[in-house]
């Protein structure tokens, strides 16, 4: 997922801590490499290469994958699209020369997005794009997937005490910390120096996720406006910044695309899984937090 | 139980399989999105599997006959309900079951895969060739002679019904076109080969049951585990054992616990001498303490040496050696201060294809597939000799045992001769 992931395990048997942690970075890889947009073996890259051409049988669990992106591009009203790959690669070229596209690019590469051209076929687990072109990219969402898995595996083996995280942008916990008290992960400024550590605003996280999503990062200024790579999946631009979003809820899925979602334009949040939705615009050196809590009574103590 | 009949659906592939049969045999990239295809979706036209033994390898297995369009995953046997929890969310279309007996009694079975821990093979593959199955098992056959011998004498009573054993190299396109230079004399005189498998792992497995626990740590139990060279060395020596064309003489072990002192007494880390009759010998190590330079297999001559890794391999040649005409258009890569030539398998046709032969390759497959692919090749073209019979996985478990055995022991173990009959 070329992407960092680390792993806190508290317990009383290290070595079994140990080989627990293993077992679950193990399956982080084994997830990054079956769902890799890039690597043209994955079964993602099967899928995008024949499902213009034929109905696709796919694992259950990858099944179970897509429908969840279904599940989130309907509850996002369609701000979570996994079907931007032309136009995140468009605005990707155009970070690199420093210039945003062109309208008549953008429309170009919008033809051959949109989650709907996606069919999914329940009875017998297959895919079909009703659209020649098309390509769904699961960066967006494969990292919080695997935390979930992952998760699973060391609660499978025993563990009661851990921090999961992926990038610094998807995090999971379970349990408490050693000392009993919630695991605090601090929000960090992303227009100050990391070794600042600067945080804005900080997390509690107890049992639950957390997923981050920034305009700064692999953003570029044409202006003195400054573009990132969070794109709208309606209009086909990128969110200007200075914007942070963070959202909790129990799945580091629905975190990851809700916390994308609100950033690429959404607004507002009541999605019943999250407990905290955040949307932080920077004014001079203070941030402006918009804060939603869809539902209250997951939060954390 | 007799081999599946020609179908209409294998019929109109076969036209294409002979062309195919030859790239597969030269080792050959495919090119891009020219897989079988067919109209049919008779039932019937695939094999219906099942897999014994879900754990982390049996999932890839899973996952292989899944993806193969001559194979079906029909049922997945665990004795352990956690497993059968995750198969059937992994594969819900195949059925579950908790005991074996019932898979070998269901008569659409026709192939079982066997992908336990390694002790538990014998009991399984037995029962399954008695029962008329085709018979996949994954290496080593078992844990001690006596076992893999009656794995062995009971695949070959068993005329008619295929026995393959996941010693993957065999099957594998890169390896078998990198067979073809070697056999052909591109090394010169060998002279020796090195092989190594490096990866940080403590090897030991977690579970919040104890019972599960101490049932899925049974590598880092001596009395039924072949320790590193056994249950993944093996894969190398028999590459070595396929490209020198014959059976080694000895072997001289070592092997300690270097870092993992949890109180296991298989050795963490391991090396392994084993003299070839040419005196072509090969040094093996592999750890579980340092990833460094993960797994390769290097081949040395007096013209030319040939490094595998993953699904490439380089010439890298000596100064002296002659000329060979298809080099001066080959890539290229520097190794420091070594230069590589790219033995690209099917450069040529790919090029005039369009595609270009540098790039990865997009049916870049896990040599897992290739191995099942040319289980239900032969299957539904068959009867053949499958290239890894019960002989040859047979004769490298034996090497795999005694040089377990030489590991553990510290000493040199000369083959005899009786060791390898069946």
């Amino acid at each position: 997922m070329a992407t960092r992931f680390e792993l806190v395990l508290w317990g009383p048997d290290r070595v079994a801590m140990q080989s627990a942690g293993e077992m679950a970075l193990r399956e982080v890889d084994r997830i990054g490499k079956r769902f890799s947009f890039y690597d043209p073996a994955s079964e993602l890259s099967r899928l995008n290469r024949q499902a213009a051409k034929r109905d696709m049988v796919v694992a259950g669990d990858f099944f179970e994958l897509l429908l969840a992106c279904d599940d989130l591009h309907s509850s996002t009203d369609g701000f979570f699209d996994p079907t931007i790959g032309p136009l995140m690669k468009l605005w990707h070229t155009s970070a690199e020369r420093k210039k945003q596209p062109t309208s008549s690019a953008i429309q170009k590469a919008l033809n051959v997005t949109g989650w709907k051209h996606v069919m999914l076929d329940k009875r017998n687990y297959s895919v079909r794009f009703d659209k020649e072109g098309l390509q769904i990219d699961l960066g967006g969402i494969a990292k919080g997937w695997a935390i979930d898995e992952a998760i699973n595996i060391l609660l499978e083996a025993g563990v009661s005490h851990a921090l999961l995280h992926g990038g610094t942008s998807s995090v999971r916990s379970i349990g408490v910390q050693e000392d009993q008290k919630s695991w605090i992960v601090g929000i960090q400024d992303p227009y100050v120096p990391p070794d600042a550590a600067q945080w804005f605003s900080t997390v509690s996280l107890r049992d639950s996720a957390l997923s981050v999503s920034a305009v700064h990062g692999k953003s570029f200024l044409q202006n003195d406006i400054e573009f990132g790579h969070v794109l709208n999946p309606k209009s086909g631009m990128a969110r200007t910044g200075p914007h942070v979003s963070w959202v909790t809820g129990s799945s580091a899925v629905v975190c990851d695309a809700w916390s994308t979602a609100l950033l690429a334009g959404h607004g507002v949040c009541s999605e019943p899984r999250l407990e905290i939705a955040c949307l932080a615009q920077k004014n001079g050196t203070q941030w402006d937090i918009e804060s939603f809590k869809p539902n209250p009574s997951l939060l954390s103590s | 139980m007799f081999r599946n009949r020609l179908s209409r659906r294998n019929f109109l592939k076969k036209s294409s399989f002979g062309t195919l049969s030859g790239v597969l045999a030269a080792g050959e990239r495919i090119p891009l999105d020219q897989p079988f295809s067919s109209s049919s979706s008779k039932a019937d036209d695939v094999i219906k599997c099942g897999l014994i033994g879900f754990g982390e390898w049996g999932r890839e297995i899973a996952k292989t006959i899944h993806e193969l369009e001559d194979t079906e995953l029909t049922v997945i046997c665990d004795h352990f309900p956690l497993m059968l929890r995750r198969a059937q969310r992994e594969f819900p279309q195949a059925a579950r079951e908790l005991e074996y007996q019932k898979v070998l009694d269901n008569p659409e079975i026709r192939a079982i895969f066997i992908a336990t821990p390694t002790h538990m093979h014998r009991e399984l593959v037995v029962a399954a060739l008695e029962a008329g199955k085709h018979v996949y098992c994954e290496a080593p056959l078992a844990h001690t002679i006596e076992d893999a011998r009656a794995i062995a004498q009971a695949a070959k009573k068993a005329q008619g019904q295929i026995f393959q054993t996941g010693l993957l190299y065999r099957t594998e396109p890169q390896y078998r076109s990198v067979y073809g230079f070697i056999r052909s004399g591109a090394l010169g005189k060998a002279s020796m080969s090195r092989s190594q498998w490096h990866y940080k792992d403590s090897w030991r497995r977690a579970s919040s049951s104890g019972e599960r626990e101490r049932a899925l740590n049974w590598r880092l139990d001596d009395s039924i585990s072949l320790g590193l060279i056994g249950e993944v060395g093996i894969q190398q020596i028999d590459t070595n054992m396929w490209m020198n064309g014959t059976r080694p003489v000895s072997v001289t072990g070592f092997g300690n616990v270097m870092f993992w002192n949890d109180g296991r007494n298989v050795a963490d880390t391991v090396q392994a001498l084993i003299q070839f009759p040419g005196g072509e010998n090969m040094m093996f190590d592999a750890s579980l303490v340092s990833g460094f330079d993960a797994k390769y297999d290097l081949y040395f001559g007096s013209d030319s040496t040939i490094i595998l890794r993953d699904n490439k391999a380089w010439m890298f040649k000596e100064v002296d050696a002659p000329l060979l005409g298809w080099e001066v258009y080959a890539r290229k890569d520097k190794f420091y201060k070594e230069t590589g030539i790219a033995l690209l398998a099917n450069a040529t046709k790919l090029e005039s294809l369009g595609q270009d032969p540098t790039a990865d390759d997009p049916n870049a497959k896990a040599p897992i597939y290739h191995a099942i692919q040319a289980f239900a090749d032969n299957f539904n073209y068959g009867p053949f000799e499958p290239v890894v019979n019960y002989q040859v996985a047979f004769d490298a478990t034996v090497v795999a045992i005694k040089a377990n055995e030489a590991i553990r022991t510290g000493t040199k173990i000369e083959f005899k001769p009786e060791w390898f009959e069946i």
